[in-house]
């Protein structure tokens, strides 16, 4: 084997991969080759410098403002996680207070009164069933837009957002 | 207690942290804070910032410990996920902000030690790579994590991966000046 060894196999090496270093043409080639020798034993020692003193004591000021931020989300009940639950509830009682109101203000407009009446607007005039749609189209637009809001909450807080994402946005 | 806790597993720790435990939630600090930071110094190549990271990263443990299910993974590789995310996320935050002209570029604003425990050369050679080919060295050799597991964390596949780890060592040989040898 007189050719060096490739990058890939110097670097599976130098990080202790077991299926290559028993390989045994590689090994004769390094016994032969004093460059790749070289090479090998500086990657050798620069994996060994990377992985050298991987712990290391924490700044104490990073656990003291932590710990203040605990205490205060621990007296805060709105702060934590779980908060999502309430919030759903009150769009859940929002949506049907609202669709309410809809249903409120078409029985209204249903009125004779307002029917018999030449001054009205021209919307008012129209049938019933238009009228109902009309709505029903709002109601719809609003229920929509207040259901996605739990979603754009979410998508807020979420802590861990999908590894696809971040490699979109950073590579 | 405290001693009590220290003797805990991660996954009873973090049982007691998803109660609001804070005691708990410090024995986890203690027992991890010092290997995080020291990932999240030479993922992110800045003391100061490394510092605000993690007390982001342990913020959102606090936070998220109900998502934590022990039958996905162990507590270890969970946090590094957490910290890692947490670091990507700031970096592509200040590259918006460089690119917006609300940031000075990397370097202007720095004037950073390099990371402790490592050679000066080695970790001014570090900052020069990508992030993104930092991210897998860090990872690969300091971490110890295999291409896989690195795969799951970033979404980026294990083919990729190899090729951008190879394309750091010889970025980082060149840097040293290693290849004159060769």
């Amino acid at each position: 084997m007189s050719k060096h060894l490739p990058e890939f196999q110097m670097v599976a090496l130098a990080l202790g991969d077991q299926a290559l270093a028993s390989d045994a043409p590689a090994r004769k080639h390094l016994g032969h080759c004093p460059g790749c020798a070289q090479a090998l034993a500086q990657l050798q020692q620069a994996v060994y410098e990377l992985r050298r003193d991987v712990v290391e004591k924490a700044p104490s000021p990073v656990w003291t403002r932590l710990h203040s931020r605990v205490v205060a989300s621990r007296s805060d009940p709105d702060v934590p996680a779980d908060s999502w639950w309430p919030l759903l509830a009150g769009q859940a009682a929002g949506v049907l207070l609202l669709f309410g109101l809809f249903l409120l203000l078409g029985h209204w407009l249903d009125g004779a009164l307002l029917q018999e009446s030449l001054s009205a607007p021209g919307w008012i005039r129209y049938p019933v069933t238009g009228r109902l749609a009309l709505l029903l189209i709002s109601g719809m637009g609003l229920l929509s837009a207040l259901a996605l809001a739990p979603v754009f909450w979410w998508e807020a807080m979420d802590p861990f957002p999908s590894p696809r994402d971040l490699n979109n946005r950073n590579h | 207690m405290m001693m009590k806790l220290e003797k805990m597993s991660d996954e009873g720790l973090m049982q007691l942290v998803s109660a609001r435990e804070a005691e708990a939630f410090q024995a986890l600090y203690d027992r991890y804070a010092g290997r995080v930071f020291a990932f999240l110094r030479r993922h992110c190549g800045d003391s100061g910032l490394a510092e605000d990271l993690l007390q982001e990263t342990f913020w959102r443990v606090w936070l998220s410990a109900r998502t934590f299910d022990p039958s996905r993974g162990d507590f270890c590789r969970w946090i590094y996920r957490v910290a890692l995310n947490v670091s990507r996320n700031e970096m592509f935050r200040r590259r918006n902000r460089r690119e917006c002209g609300l940031e000075p570029f990397e370097g202007e604003s720095r004037g950073n030690v390099p990371p402790a425990g490592l050679e000066t050369g080695l970790a001014r050679a570090l900052e020069k790579l990508t992030p993104a080919m930092r991210e897998v060295v860090v990872l690969r050799c300091m971490e110890g994590w295999k291409f896989n597991e690195i795969e799951s964390a970033t979404g980026t596949s294990t083919g990729t991966l190899k090729a951008r780890f190879h394309r750091a060592i010889k970025e980082l040989r060149r840097l040293l000046s290693w290849e004159e040898n060769r």
